[in-house]
């Protein structure tokens, strides 16, 4: 910024400061602004620009992507949360003809990956959106248009945020009512307590650690959107870094911005650990809820089933016709064999690092369950290691790569490491699985945390007194008891490889070709609409077969021998 | 089975046996670009290996790499980029006969340390209904006032817009440049938002009579499968501003590319870029991208219907010079 030349300037307040335009810009303002900013003799070119835009950014701009980002974070979080948590008891406290497809069919949003549901939802509704707003611009003025093409936007952000998270929450919620236990649930029958008295102060306060577990995946992944929100065209603190990063390069206000971001993230955090904290109850012993939920009446399921199509509506069969529609028109002139190689590495990519990631998921939750029969210092610098490790998920995909090939360049350089990172990133995709793991470790844990706490430590000392180590101990009894919340937390894992995008593109070796890379190719740099769906519908069907693999091991009975 | 051995060995170890490569990484992502690397390796025996990504993290990778980068070529979708990737220090300095001859002089860094491969224009799309060719000379029209409510551009986050803007600073100032980003962000008919082809699609609509857009969007459009799209691109026609004798022509931005400092395969890098620039290539593109030749003169239908126009000969370094100041100017016009 120029320096002031003379005296009188140097004794200029900030405010003053702001006063400073040249007279041509002055007309161009608003009239209410006109008159704020007077017109003052020592004419300084940079200054006028820094007063438009500068100081400006910070007073009103920073504050409306702050706003913005706080509004779609809140009611997303509160929309997945109820909808993620009301799903899930639906369809698990009582039994009905056809429950588990149904409760399948409500997971299935989550195979999309939301740039995909936003450009899909922005196509259905770009063309009612413009007659809206030509009708409102006619009736009401062009002001109220803009203010309702605003809204407009942020609902449908909000909406397709929603409708692409809130299998988070419900998966997270129905593999914690499933491993409930019977006993709970007869005591308070016994009792005459009624259904939902039972569901509120029973199962909701139980599953507390994995709901919120869940819950703090969708907030981070809403913190972290770029994709969609570009595509709805709403503007949040994580876009504006990468308006800025790209734009002027402004290091200072990048930083800013991240601490506004990184601040949400701990403060996240602290509400995580506040609510999780106090895990009392062990619960799964015997029976669980899935044999002792009643059987439904005729009317109770048909009930339950219209209660739930909305939510496999909106967040599957709509944005997929969509997709559907357009590649129609795509495979006109698309060569279905193109999409072959993607199809094997991004299914590869996806197996191998929710593989990785769910080993070191368990080590770090099995490290910390093994420390926290020790001492409190102890204790307490696991769980500072644990949450540390799940710090990838918190970062922006786009941050965390650029960090990561900084890292990789540096060792590329050295001798001793050159050639070994040649081979783990360059020569093979490896150093893209590790990237992934790194970036979901996160989720890892969470699975491997919520299934041990299910898990009684009794069980632990009962077996140690017979003499068994803690591996054996591991081996026989915890990995049996924690399969369902491991395959629950590998299926989310191989969805969200399958779908991640920022890391992909700046680790990725040479000519690696992925259905997402495919996909955003099409959609973002060609606008190619017609032909990217045919990838992205492939992703979908891709994932949504992951997850009928998961479904059928999960549906086995395990074998006694 | 030697095959057989050689290929386990190789999967195993990731040497493979050696022949002639060459290693792109590309902020292109098109699918035209797979078709003419496929030509490039069928006329030369070079395989092309490709790393695709943004550009700015493409930039950050090549300089964390040093040395050591794989990578012999950087390819863009922008002249700002290459410029700002030469300001890092990133290429290296080429001398080919061809390449002066193939690429004009404007369209290439006056070091050869980059050159144009494809060109793109950012006109005027307007609505064939309700507004006359005639009304459009220059981009300066869309800052006066009879286009009040009716004009849609995309964000200024976009490097399009930024460079048409570095090219008005360049040409005429930064004070105009800050004026006519003022006025025409007052004139539009919506905030910013969506890309070039949602702009086609809000005059179609009826929603605005004006955008800026680059000209492959209507290509594509018109080209599209669907009736929609169709529809869409057949109510909009577009104008080439700047054409009188006093003014400076319409506004051209290229993609293109740079032989990297630390290149190891520099010969076959110049290869491809006499190559890309050559006349087989280039007649190539515009029936692929709609993209036009460095030439201008482009066989594809399309373009023949657009008819010929005179491009801004403005030095493409220019835009990457005044980049910076761009972004300033739009934050200023409160253009989001």
């Amino acid at each position: 910024m120029a320096k002031p030349t003379t005296d009188s300037w140097t004794q200029l307040t900030e405010y003053d400061a702001d006063k400073l335009l040249e007279p041509e810009f002055i007309e161009l303002l608003p009239p209410k602004l006109q008159a704020k900013y007077t017109p003052q003799p020592p004419n300084l070119w940079e200054r006028t620009i820094d007063t438009l835009s500068y100081q400006d950014f910070h007073r009103t701009i920073l504050y409306k992507r702050l706003l913005y980002t706080i509004i779609i974070l809140a009611s997303v979080a509160c929309l997945t949360l109820i909808i993620g948590v009301s799903l899930a008891w639906l369809v698990t406290s009582r039994t009905f003809p056809g429950q588990k497809f149904l409760a399948f069919s409500l997971a299935l949003p989550i195979a999309i990956p939301t740039y995909v549901a936003a450009t899909s939802y922005k196509l259905m509704t770009a063309e009612f959106q413009l007659a809206m707003s030509i009708q409102v611009r006619k009736d009401f003025g062009a002001e109220t248009m803009q203010s309702l093409n605003h809204g407009w936007n942020l609902a449908l952000a909000i909406l397709v945020l929603t409708i692409t998270f809130y299998p988070y929450v419900f998966l997270a919620a129905r593999s914690s009512f499933l491993s409930l236990s019977k006993d709970y649930l007869e005591t308070s029958q016994s009792l005459g307590k009624s259904h939902f008295f039972i569901f509120r102060k029973i199962t909701l306060p139980l599953a507390r650690p994995a709901i919120i577990g869940g819950l703090m995946l969708v907030c981070l992944e809403t913190l972290n959107e770029y994709g969609a929100m570009k595509i709805i065209g709403i503007e949040t603190l994580m876009t504006e870094i990468f308006r800025i990063r790209s734009g002027t390069n402004d290091l200072n206000t990048v930083l800013r911005i991240s601490g506004c971001i990184l601040s949400i993230v701990f403060i996240l955090l602290v509400i995580e650990l506040l609510l999780r904290g106090r895990k009392k109850f062990h619960p799964s012993r015997s029976a669980t809820l899935s044999d002792a939920a009643p059987k439904a009446s005729n009317k109770a399921t048909f009930m339950i089933y219209i209660a739930t199509l909305p939510a496999i509506i909106l967040g599957f069969i709509l944005p997929c016709s969509e997709l559907l529609r357009q590649a129609f028109h795509g495979l006109k002139r698309a060569d279905i064999s193109d999409f072959n190689g993607p199809i094997g590495a991004s299914a590869s990519l996806a197996a191998q690092a929710s593989l990785l990631t769910l080993m070191l998921g368990i080590f770090l939750a099995f490290a910390q369950r093994i420390v926290s029969k020790s001492g409190a210092l102890s204790n307490s610098m696991m769980k500072l290691i644990s949450k540390a490790s799940s710090l990838g998920y918190a970062i922006p995909g786009a941050v965390l790569g650029v960090a990561l090939i900084t890292w990789v360049g540096s060792l590329l350089q050295s001798s001793h490491t050159n050639s070994l990172i040649e081979t783990i990133f360059y020569s093979s995709s490896y150093g893209l699985i590790i990237a992934y793991s790194i970036r979901f470790l996160s989720i890892g844990i969470n699975a491997a945390e919520s299934g041990f706490a299910n898990i009684p430590i009794r069980l632990d000392e009962a077996s140690a007194q017979l003499g068994k180590s803690s591996f054996t101990t591991f081996i026989r009894i915890h990995l049996p008891l924690l399969k369902p919340s491991l395959l629950a937390g590998a299926l989310i894992l191989f969805l969200d490889v399958l779908k991640e995008l920022p890391l992909t593109l700046i680790i990725q070796p040479f000519n690696t070709e992925t259905l997402a890379l495919q996909t955003f190719t099409l959609f973002s740099s060609q606008e190619e609409y017609a032909l990217g769906s045919i990838p992205a519908l492939i992703l979908i069907f891709t994932g949504v077969i992951g997850m009928i693999a998961v479904r059928k091991i999960l549906n086995q009975k395990p074998h006694r021998s | 089975m030697k095959k057989l051995a050689i290929l386990l060995f190789s999967l195993f170890t990731g040497i493979l046996p050696a022949e002639e490569t060459l290693n792109i990484y590309s902020q292109r992502h098109y699918d035209a670009d797979k078709k003419v690397f496929a030509m490039f390796t069928e006329k030369t025996g070079i395989k092309v290996n490709v790393v695709k990504g943004n550009a700015d993290e493409l930039v950050e990778r090549i300089k964390s790499e040093g040395e050591k980068s794989p990578a012999d070529i950087l390819l863009t979708k922008d002249a700002a980029r290459l410029y700002w990737a030469d300001s890092q220090g990133l290429f290296q300095p080429v001398k080919s006969e061809k390449l002066a001859k193939q690429v004009p002089s404007h369209l290439r860094d006056q070091d050869n340390k980059w050159f144009g491969i494809t060109q793109r224009a950012r006109v005027i799309a307007y609505s064939k209904e309700r507004v006359k060719p005639s009304e459009l000379n220059s981009y300066d029209d869309l800052a006066k006032p009879e286009w009040e409510g009716r004009v849609v551009v995309r964000s200024s986050s976009n490097i399009y817009n930024q460079s048409l803007l570095a090219s008005i600073i360049a040409n005429k100032g930064e004070k105009e440049a800050l004026v006519w980003a003022i006025k025409v962000r007052n004139n539009m008919a919506r905030a910013p938002q969506g890309s070039d082809r949602d702009q086609i699609r809000a005059i179609a609509s009826g929603l605005a009579d004006v955008a800026l857009v680059n000209t492959y969007y209507l290509g594509v459009l018109a080209n599209s499968e669907d009736p929609k799209d169709q529809l869409a691109a057949s109510k909009v026609a577009l104008a080439f501003p700047e054409q009188g004798e006093e003014q400076n022509g319409t506004h051209v931005n290229v993609s293109g590319a740079g032989v990297l400092k630390h290149a190891k395969n520099i010969e076959n890098a110049v290869k491809f870029l006499e190559f890309m620039t050559s006349s087989e290539v280039q007649h190539t593109y515009p029936g692929l991208t709609y993209e036009y030749p460095l030439t201008l003169k482009s066989d594809n239908k399309l373009h023949q219907s657009w008819g010929e126009f005179k491009p801004d000969t403005l030095n493409l370094k220019s835009l990457g010079e005044h980049n910076t100041k761009a972004v300033k100017l739009f934050q200023a016009a409160k253009w989001e």
